[in-house]
């Protein structure tokens, strides 16, 4: 008997340990809502710093967070996929005195599309 | 702020572009007033150069971030060139067969249920993402360049059989039109193929992968002197056309 509980609690671990690494963190709520930092990786970085600081000059972080984790983006409640992010990095590097590079923007797309692979994931 | 209407209009800031656009209004509300005051036989051609407006005018639409909207624009643009050939090639069996049928009212309602069916279509399947929307616009794109030269041809044959009549002319400026237009649509699809259209740059920038564009930086300036020239020269020939058939079936008493 115990051996047959050892062995479903550790059936269960091995379930929900890989489903719980890809799921987003978050930090705070509300309109502070903002993705944890620690899992995002390194490459990403400096996008997620770029992120933070530029892209909450126009809309809050919790447009971004909420768009992730909801697959719909806040304010044209379109879904809010791979192709889709993509299109709002287009749509941002053709506009005027957004203060990002060009670089700056693919790089927070891609950083995007990351995390909502890694939503997507779970 | 960056996200102001302003912004979200002319989201590629050419003057060229906003140019072209301005020129294609004109012709779209000098189109529409031509539709609506003229016989039967009119309505098809002037009523696709408006729809044609209607298509251009996704630059300046501060909707265009859902992109459902956008593909709208191209679908009009599509029904646009169907609808002007459907009355060139009316016009061409009237000249033949002086047989005219049916109502001004039916192509108005009939563009409208082809709208509404379209506007279902895109509403049930995905929300286009910008790959979607490129490859309509090369849909589009294509069906304009094959239905121009159709209707240049279809032109000519007009102005043999009106030669001797005071609107034969008038064809004549419409097969300047539409050679204008082929040359527009087609540099831009020539663009498109080889991905050196600027949406198709920005998806491969986007993803990160390589374009061949700075081998060929010339061809690409050259093709983009193109499509913004003809356009604008094809929209003014347009308007120019109408008020001409507007001066000469005023002076004839409006027969068609």
């Amino acid at each position: 008997m115990k051996r047959a509980v050892t062995a479903i609690i550790l059936l269960c671990l091995a379930v929900a340990v890989p489903s719980q690494a890809n799921v987003i963190k978050t930090i705070g709520s509300g309109a502070d809502i903002t993705f944890d930092p620690s899992i995002v990786p390194l490459e990403h970085q400096k996008s997620y710093q770029i992120m933070t600081r530029k892209c909450t000059t126009c809309h809050g972080m919790d447009r971004i967070v909420l768009s992730v984790l909801t697959g719909k983006a806040q304010v044209t409640k379109q879904p809010f996929d791979r192709e889709q992010a993509a299109g709002y990095g287009i749509r941002l590097m053709r506009m005027k005195n957004t203060g990002l590079k060009r670089e700056e923007i693919r790089d927070v797309i891609r950083l995007l599309q990351w995390l909502i692979d890694e939503k997507n994931k779970r | 702020m960056s996200t102001s209407i302003f912004n979200q209009m002319f989201l590629i800031f050419d003057p060229l572009n906003i140019i072209q656009i301005c020129c294609w209004l004109i012709a779209g509300v000098v189109s529409l007033y031509f539709s609506v005051g003229n016989a039967r036989l009119w309505t098809s051609i002037s009523f696709g150069f408006f729809l044609l407006m209607i298509g251009q005018s996704y630059l300046i639409n501060p909707l265009v971030k859902y992109h459902l909207v956008i593909a709208m624009h191209h679908v009009c643009s599509v029904l646009s060139i169907m609808l002007i050939s459907h009355g060139i090639f009316e016009y061409y069996l009237f000249c033949r067969t002086l047989e005219i049928s049916g109502k001004k009212q039916t192509v108005y309602i009939a563009t409208a249920g082809i709208l509404i069916f379209f506007l279902c279509f895109l509403l049930v399947n995905p929300n286009p993402s910008p790959n979607a929307i490129r490859n309509y616009q090369i849909i589009a794109n294509a069906i304009w360049v094959i239905l121009c030269i159709a209707n240049i041809e279809l032109c000519r044959k007009i102005y043999l059989s009106l030669r001797n009549s005071s609107i034969g002319k008038g064809f004549l400026g419409f097969a300047v039109a539409f050679a204008l237009i082929m040359f527009w649509k087609g540099a831009f699809l020539y663009q498109q193929i080889y991905q050196w259209d600027r949406l198709g740059q920005d998806i491969y920038y986007i993803s990160g992968q390589y374009l061949d564009i700075d081998d060929y930086a010339d061809i690409v300036k050259f093709t983009y002197h193109i499509i913004s020239y003809t356009g604008i020269l094809a929209s003014m020939t347009v308007v120019g056309t109408h008020l001409y058939f507007l001066r000469q079936l005023k002076s004839s008493g409006g027969e068609s």
